[in-house]
């Protein structure tokens, strides 16, 4: 039951991410997209944390906390590069 | 099924819940600066209650300790308003059309 | 400004926790690295601090983070309720919130609770040179009377910030 539960959030979670997909296809313009990308990336740590209650191993936290951080840096680093045109000043 | 579990299955859907709400905002919303709101908010909730329910899970249901889930958590509550407040400034710099009943679009910066 | 090992003790003491979460165990070699990364690393990187205003009262800064929570997940309620409605019943606009904080600790947190608290977004810091009185531009998702917004914004996060930084305004 327990398992069963997992994979109906799991599936919740990846129709999710394909609802994000098709908001970045739909734009209109380069912030929608990126807001879209932003969501993408926050969701997917959350597949990655339903994932590993699954299969009952930390391994993936650690993944999860890398594409927390690489996530962050990056949508920073494109908003600063569509403010200034120049990403470090 | 025992309680523990009962619980943790109630904050994994309530979660995910969130986390569809806020992807669906994303997609319905009329504007940029509404459909900012979604993520935000409800995918840093949704994502706050599988933290927990997965940290009951590991701490409670599995015996062992875990803590990496909550430096996750804590880094995503700090760095969700920055990267708000980032991406408005550029939709304000670019100067994306708000929706039309939108109030007090005046006091947008005029440079 | 001090540059002893202990000057930032509330920051040494989040920098061990980090390093024991990130290694998921309180074993002896791990909390002994663990407090020396956290008394080197401060120590190291004073030449790039900014004098900041202390934190005065630490019990007020618990109270402050718990009622942020809380505030969190009723805002969310009410994103959600906005979002299953009808786009046309939905009542968006911009905000000027005037500021009386002028430090920038206190300010960055000001805004951050602004964003992830009650359907409110903050956008950018007007006007730009900060010798003027500042305000803070906001869009909010619902807005229903502007007054009454800006005045629960100060009084239930501008001021408590206030006290708990022991501003001079």
């Amino acid at each position: 039951m327990f398992s069963l539960i997992l994979i109906a959030v799991m599936s919740v979670i990846v129709f999710a991410l394909l609802l994000n997909g098709l908001s970045l296809l739909r734009g209109p313009n380069l912030a929608d997209r990126l807001l879209a990308l932003d969501t993408m990336y926050i969701n997917s740590i959350a597949l990655l944390l339903v994932y590993g209650v699954y299969v009952s191993t930390q391994l993936y936290f650690e993944a999860a906390l890398l594409i927390a951080m690489l996530g962050f840096v990056s949508t920073v680093a494109v908003c600063k590069f569509m403010l200034r045109g120049d990403i470090i000043e | 099924m025992s309680l523990l579990e009962w619980v943790l299955g109630g904050l994994l859907l309530l979660g995910a819940l969130f986390v569809l709400l806020g992807s669906v905002a994303l997609l319905k919303l009329p504007d940029f600066y509404t459909r900012l709101h979604g993520p935000t908010k409800a995918t840093t909730l949704g994502l706050g209650s599988l933290v927990l329910a997965s940290m009951l899970y590991f701490n409670l249901h599995q015996q062992t300790l875990s803590l990496q889930q909550l430096l996750i958590a804590l880094f995503l509550f700090i760095s969700a308003p920055v990267t708000a407040h980032m991406l408005i400034k550029v939709a304000l710099h670019h100067r994306l059309k708000a929706c039309d009943n939108t109030q007090g679009q005046e006091q947008l910066p005029k440079d | 400004m001090k540059q002893t090992l202990f000057a930032t003790p509330l920051r040494s003491a989040l920098l061990l926790l980090v390093w024991c979460a990130l290694h998921n165990s309180f074993a002896p070699l791990i909390l002994l690295t663990g407090v020396l990364l956290a008394l080197l690393i401060p120590w190291l990187s004073r030449g790039f601090r900014e004098p900041q205003p202390a934190v005065r009262r630490y019990g007020m800064l618990l109270r402050y983070l718990l009622m942020v929570l809380w505030d969190i997940i009723v805002a969310n309620l009410q994103v959600i309720k906005v979002v299953l409605g009808p786009n046309s019943a939905m009542r968006p606009g911009f905000v000027l919130l005037p500021l009386d904080l002028t430090e920038p600790l206190p300010l960055t947190i000001l805004a951050g609770t602004i964003c992830l608290t009650p359907g409110t977004v903050s956008a950018e810091l007007l006007p730009r040179n900060a010798d003027k009185p500042q305000f803070l531009l906001l869009h909010v998702l619902d807005l229903q009377d502007e007054a009454s917004l800006i005045a629960e914004l100060k009084q239930r996060y501008e001021n408590p910030l206030k006290e708990i930084f022991a501003c001079s305004v």
